[in-house]
């Protein structure tokens, strides 16, 4: 049988489900309730989405606490270990900085205002204190100032959770893409894929495991150096971080992507889930880490 | 501030601790830590609700495990379905989820005999929600049934009547109700402040890409003799008894009677005519997968005019409410479709008290950061058309701050225990489901107009 390919749009990009194996009236129906269910975790886990817990987060004032969603708990959780293992380079605090540099974008803030609004953030970004309940999920507001946006690792959470599901219901070869940023494949024979910088362009093979980008191609400079509330800077044009878990290539391919090369490969050898990094920085492409024994 | 405490990072990958240690400067941002300085103990209240919930389908998880864990006091005690499996299944992952036995039924009668209930969710097909509400409601029991009341007019009559008749809560699922959002909407910017002037237009829509269908559970293992008994002729039934037309009440129930709802609560008023024209030429199920309908209204301001439709092969431009006034306009939704609009001929100064207030922003949030009021940042670049966004809510009784299916359940369960009144009660729900059949007559009627008298909405 060949394999079908379903796409649906959410999180503000086109995802996509390939599934071999199995016939078009089953596939459909796997694709249907995958996508339902995306769309379900996007209305939990979106900052655009007012009536989400990740909104409500975002409206806390200091000594309130609010219960989550199970998924937006997890999720949180996940971001916190990234934002440990990458000295904070992986930040999910940066909803503020964002709205600014849209608004600066759009022609509602000057220069001037813009520079001066980034100033103010990053110090009320400072300020900001959440604290996610190790035993309940639950967050409290200590501090407030902290705006949560996990545009850095919400696709990728949801592509682990897709694939869960996928497997409970023993369907065995599929493959999910997130609008090209972050492709999870779960598959007997490695699937090719094309890492592509300007003079040079790779193929790599995926069975297992999951490959997530950072970039400034699609979006514009939209990843911010927590440290100094920077999208100008440029030390790569694009990441790739390889995982046996998406929601970690798509974190960490989002913390690498303000990272010096040593810091990374510092971090990669030190955290069992990534198997790959590889950059472009000159037109070329370079694998910067590789775990011993490669897992594809 | 705070003290952290075993995040459960560290001795789980102690490969990590370096990493670990480097972080310790981190005090403020995003922790996984225990506050000292915050009580957390949301969950304990005197008066406990004791409830059972009836349907362990996939709306039937949601009541149980994402809605009743975060109501406090609300205590699950059984569960009833007519499919072994889904019952059994609820009764483990509840016990794995909270320590707690809960028992787990087939018949519901059986379960009301035996249980000592405060409530029933019923989350069932439609066809059964009648006799299981009228049923609970003459034995003492408070229900909340999920929309919509029924497949057929004459039983939704019967669930409201019963409610008055018992005087027993009667609460349908059509959470918006209990959204705080459209709570503020309606209350104060709509009511309070009247910012919008006359609503002379509503227009909703509810579009996707397709009706996906289910397919049997193979860990379901059906009973065809049970099956029947309970009302269901084939094994499809059971998984997409949406699209039988003796089942349930097709896509005008299931998506539009929540946003011709809002139409009616917003206008403060009920359609006196209908047309609607509907199909079900694109998936060849026995309900309409595309219908689109008017509904004329006489608001206390003057006429008004709904417009509605339901496209099941695109999902081109989403779901949302829309409402348009004399003064401004505004799209609202429970997706990422809000914004408010100022008419042109209406000054700025002269929604300046509601910025005030705090109740609206402009500028996508960063109005704050601006150097001036509106409008001038110096000569750069065109300038996108201004709009506002809801910005604080506040100034209601209540504010639940939740979801809005655990908020619309939480008043539920709070007027049970007698705090809160039902924010949409049977027979308020009724009215909107007169309007539903209503159009479900215009749409067999071939494009008639349907005319709605004031006795059709009433319930004796």
């Amino acid at each position: 049988m060949n394999s079908l390919e379903y796409f649906h749009d959410a999180m503000a990009t086109n995802f996509s489900l390939k599934i071999a194996g199995i016939e078009s009236s089953v596939s459909e129906h796997v694709a249907g309730l995958c996508f339902q269910r995306l769309d379900e975790l996007e209305m939990k886990l979106s900052r655009f989405v007012p009536d989400s817990d990740v909104s409500r987060i975002n409206r806390m004032k200091s000594g309130e606490e609010i219960m989550l969603e199970e998924e937006v708990y997890d999720c949180l959780r996940l971001a916190i270990e990234v934002s440990l293992l990458t000295n904070g380079y992986f930040d999910v605090g940066t909803a503020e900085l964002s709205d600014i540099y849209r608004g600066y974008q759009n022609g509602i803030l000057n220069e001037f205002e813009y520079s001066n609004a980034i100033s103010t953030a990053m110090s009320e970004k400072a300020e900001g204190s959440l604290y996610l309940n190790p035993n309940v999920a639950m967050i409290h507001c200590v501090a407030d100032g902290l705006k949560v946006d996990l545009g850095g690792i919400g696709k990728g959470y949801a592509l682990d959770l897709l694939k869960e599901y996928c497997l409970e219901n023993e369907f065995e070869n599929f493959s999910f893409n997130a609008g090209g940023s972050t492709v999870l494949v779960c598959e007997e024979t490695p699937t090719k894929f094309k890492l592509s910088a300007k003079n040079e362009q790779i193929d790599i093979r995926i069975a297992h495991a999951s490959v997530s980008s950072s970039g400034t191609g699609q979006q514009g400079n939209h990843i911010f150096n927590p440290a100094t509330g920077e999208n100008e800077e440029r030390i790569y044009d694009r990441v790739w971080v390889c995982s046996p878990q998406a929601g970690y290539s798509d974190a960490f391919a989002t913390a690498f992507f303000s990272m010096q090369e040593r810091e990374i490969q510092e971090v990669s050898q030190d955290v069992e889930e990534i198997n790959w990094v590889a950059v472009s920085s000159d037109g070329t492409i370079k694998f910067i880490y590789k775990k011993e024994k490669e897992l594809i | 501030m705070g003290r952290e405490t075993n995040t459960g990072m560290e001795s789980d990958k102690s490969g990590r601790r370096g990493f670990l240690k480097k972080s310790g400067a981190l005090g403020a941002g995003l922790i996984l830590a225990n506050p000292f300085n915050i009580i957390s103990n949301p969950l304990n209240t005197a008066d406990e609700v004791k409830v059972a919930l009836v349907g362990c389908g996939g709306r039937g998880g949601g009541v149980a495990f994402a809605n009743i864990p975060k109501i406090p006091g609300c205590k699950l005690v059984a569960v009833c379905d007519i499919v072994e499996s889904r019952r059994e299944g609820f009764k483990a992952r509840h016990k794995k989820r909270t320590g707690k036995s809960i028992n787990a039924y087939e018949d519901f009668y059986q379960m009301l005999d035996k249980e000592q209930l405060d409530a029933v969710v019923l989350t069932t097909p439609d066809f059964w929600h009648m006799q299981h509400t009228v049923d609970a409601l003459e034995a003492g029991i408070h229900v909340y049934c999920e929309k919509a009341m029924s497949n057929k007019l004459e039983d939704a009559y019967k669930m409201a009547a019963a409610m008055k008749k018992t005087g027993k809560l009667l609460q349908i699922g059509r959470q918006r109700r209990s959204n705080d959002r459209y709570r503020f909407m309606y209350h104060n910017l709509l009511k309070k402040e009247e910012m919008f002037g006359r609503l002379t237009h509503a227009i909703g829509q509810w579009n996707r890409s397709q009706i996906w269908t289910q397919r049997p559970n193979k860990k379901d293992k059906l009973d065809f003799k049970t099956l029947k008994k309970y009302g269901f002729d084939t094994e499809d039934q059971v998984y997409n008894w949406r699209n039988y037309k003796k089942l349930g009440g097709g896509v005008v129930s299931d998506l539009g009677s929540h946003q011709i709802d809002i139409f009616n609560w917003f206008f403060d008023a009920y359609p006196k005519a209908v047309y609607a024209t509907g199909n079900n030429s694109y998936f060849g199920f026995e309900q309409a997968d595309t219908m689109a309908t008017i509904l004329e209204y006489e608001t206390p301001k003057g006429p008004a005019i709904g417009i509605y439709e339901n496209i099941s092969n695109s999902r081109a431009i989403g779901v949302y409410e829309r409402f348009v006034g004399d003064n401004g306009a505004f799209i609202i939704s429970e997706g990422k479709d809000n914004k408010i609009y100022r008419e042109s001929r209406v000054k700025s100064s002269e929604w300046k008290h509601l910025i005030d207030k705090g109740y609206i922003d402009q500028y996508s949030k960063v109005a704050k950061y601006k150097s001036k009021e509106s409008g001038d940042s110096g000569i750069k670049e065109t300038a996108p058309q201004i709009a506002y966004d809801i910005k604080d809510i506040k100034d209601l009784d209540i504010i639940y701050n939740l979801p809005a299916h655990t908020a619309h359940l939480k008043n539920f369960i709070e007027a049970v225990r007698g705090v809160e009144k039902l924010n949409y009660d049977a027979e308020m729900a009724f009215k909107s489901e007169v309007c539903i059949y209503k159009i479900h007559d215009a749409i067999n009627a071939g494009g008639d107009k349907i005319k709605i008298t004031e006795d059709d909405y009433k319930v004796i």
